[in-house]
């Protein structure tokens, strides 16, 4: 009986010789890692109880994304003790604001993801690991014993296997496909799962693009995303790190809780309604509706690749009177490449904000929306309130191409151009 | 009122007092506790934010409810972003939980703050009324209806999961193990 990659990474560092859905586990994580909002709370705590001394502080990773840079003297002071504790722990990989990005593109921009590893974290959206064959779990409220003692109980999720096939239309993206597939999933279907993509459209579907598949699965409650390493991903980690990784792959007789096979090909572009993402409907069923601020960014929009769909519709057009069109490159190396491009230049010239690499607008601490707005974005929730007034506002979340189409419009659009995933 | 015969009482893991009963979908956010009182609260402690327990659907439980009380909840329990605030005001309230359905995160959601419950009791609603006389045991996963002399029983928690939440969840565990293993005094 063969295992599925998630299997055999639990295997190994929960040294087991092999381990089945249900099994309880300690394993023991290649990194943990925690970013601005809760390393302090927990360092802190830890501290407090008489821990002096992390498990194994070479495999922490801290990093300062949400408020990028600090907005108010509050945040200056979280962003102080930060780099207090990591000096007084020791910490390995600390992502200062001179050198930083969203923690879940980082990890694998730095190499801390690596094919086979296995990462647990404080945040849900570690997930974008998996577009490199990484395992990341949040273990969210578990986190300071992985840091004080290197393990805590872990139930072996099951595999859910999604075979994505066929080239998808102009205007669709990875995020139209993950947001469509998945709406083919009942609530039970995904629950404490990890949601494992192939087919040929993941083949050749870019890192970027792996990343979104793997990042969106968390709000149907699948427990991680995860794409096999091919190639393509270990030659990315060989060109970013020197470290060493085994790839763990699913075994072709792996057992997986539901095969769901979807046709790419089919599909029209999609976006997530109000109030919550699993509200999947067709971008055209809801065009027209005024648009008052747009945002390309976050950890589930902000790849190179979602930056050059957005320009493709961006390019010799001005963003609409009374729209605010945000940008936020993902990361600092990100920011870069763009500009290399001229992306960077295309996005002010039609009238385009570029933001601070970070997590940006995307909880809302920074270009909140006001009361009776309206705001498509690429980012990850669209609860009431997640990016500021919960009074009559509106969030649909979209490809960083219907985005940047909307905000030309003025009005949600259909995006109509395709730049290679 | 029935419920005001009612003696509530908490014996280890036996749970007697009113039963609380509500829906399906109750949130996370929003519902177990607003997010707004908790963003500006910054507050994680279960004293503490007992009082602001589902205040947006049942003001009056946090002021009514006592410890040994029973909150019973259909399907999609506190469903939404993983906020530990709503489950650690329910640890501090000193109720037990019947849940008839919730995603694995609500799960260990509520080990990590140390509210005992019995989960994935199907049909519980069934068989009990808000405001019945109600005892459970969450170490047997034995629930009598004590208004109506029913009594059924659910799978539930392993036990080494009834050891977190007995140690007061995911700090008290950790605190627990630190002990054992030398990192801190005992």
């Amino acid at each position: 009986m063969g295992a599925t990659a998630a299997e055999k990474i639990l295997a190994r560092v929960g040294r087991k010789k092999s381990v089945k859905p249900g099994d309880i586990v300690y394993p023991e994580p290649d990194f943990i890692i925690m970013h601005d909002l809760h390393a302090h709370i927990f360092l802190r705590e830890l501290w407090e109880k008489g821990v002096k001394e992390l498990w194994k502080p070479e495999r922490v990773m801290v990093v300062i994304d949400h408020r990028v840079p600090a907005h108010n003297v509050k945040t200056a002071g979280v962003h102080q003790e930060i780099r207090d504790w990591v000096d007084k722990f020791n910490i390995g990989h600390f992502f200062d604001i001179n050198d930083t990005g969203i923690t879940h593109m980082l990890q694998i921009e730095r190499g801390i993801a690596r094919p086979g590893n296995f990462i647990v974290a404080k945040d849900v959206h570690c997930s974008n690991a998996g577009a490199v064959g990484s395992l990341a779990l949040p273990l969210i409220y578990d986190i300071p014993a992985f840091l004080a003692l290197g393990s805590a109980w872990v139930r072996v999720p099951e595999t859910v296997r999604i075979n994505l096939n066929g080239q998808a239309k102009p205007g669709v993206y990875a995020r139209d496909v993950v947001q469509a597939s998945l709406a083919q999933l009942g609530y039970e279907d995904a629950d404490y799962r990890v949601i494992e993509f192939g087919g040929d459209y993941v083949d050749q579907l870019s890192l970027d693009g792996r990343q979104i598949l793997c990042n969106v699965v968390i709000e149907s409650g699948a427990k991680s995303g995860f794409t096999n390493p091919d190639q393509k991903a270990c030659d990315y980690i060989k060109s970013v790190t020197d470290e060493p990784f085994e790839p763990a792959v699913s075994d072709p007789d792996a057992t997986y809780a539901l095969v769901l096979e979807f046709d790419v090909a089919a599909l029209d572009p999609q976006l997530a309604a109000p109030p919550s993402p699993d509200n999947i409907v067709s971008v055209a069923s809801v065009a027209g509706k005024t648009v008052n601020q747009a945002f390309v960014g976050s950890c589930a929009g902000g790849t190179l690749q979602d930056l050059r769909q957005a320009a493709a519709e961006l390019k010799g057009r001005r963003v609409a009177s009374g729209v605010r069109l945000l940008i936020a490159p993902s990361t600092q190396r990100t920011m870069n490449l763009a500009t290399q491009e001229g992306l960077v230049e295309l996005f002010t010239q039609s009238g385009a904000t570029v933001l601070p690499p970070g997590c940006s607008a995307c909880a809302g601490s920074v270009a909140p929306i006001a009361d009776g707005e309206l705001c498509i974005s690429t980012s990850t929730r669209n609860e009431p309130g997640r990016m500021g007034s919960k009074v009559d506002t509106e969030i649909y979340l979209a490809n960083a191409a219907t985005v940047a189409a909307s905000a030309v419009a003025g009005k949600i659009t259909v995006p109509t151009t395709k730049v290679a995933e | 009122m029935a419920n005001s015969k009612i003696t509530s009482k908490r014996d280890g893991w036996i749970f007697e007092g009113r039963c609380w009963k509500f829906g399906d979908n109750v949130p996370n956010d929003g519902g177990l506790m607003d997010k707004d009182v908790m963003s500006q609260l910054l507050e994680y402690k279960p004293k503490t934010l007992a009082p602001l327990v589902l205040n947006n659907i049942r003001p009056e439980l946090a002021k009514e409810a006592k410890p040994g009380d029973i909150l019973v909840f259909g399907k999609r329990f506190a469903h939404g972003n993983p906020h530990i605030q709503g489950s650690l005001g329910m640890q501090g309230l000193g109720v037990g939980l019947i849940i008839e359905g919730m995603q694995r995160t609500t799960y260990r959601l509520l080990i990590s703050a140390g509210v005992p419950f019995i989960p994935y009791a199907d049909n519980i609603r069934d068989f009990v009324e808000d405001g019945d006389h109600v005892r459970m045991n969450a170490e047997t996963g034995d629930v009598e209806n004590l208004t109506s002399g029913k009594k059924v029983s659910f799978e539930p928690l392993p036990s080494f999961l009834l050891e977190v939440i007995e140690a007061g969840g995911s700090q008290g565990h950790l605190d627990k193990r630190l002990r054992e293993e030398g990192k801190i005094p005992a």
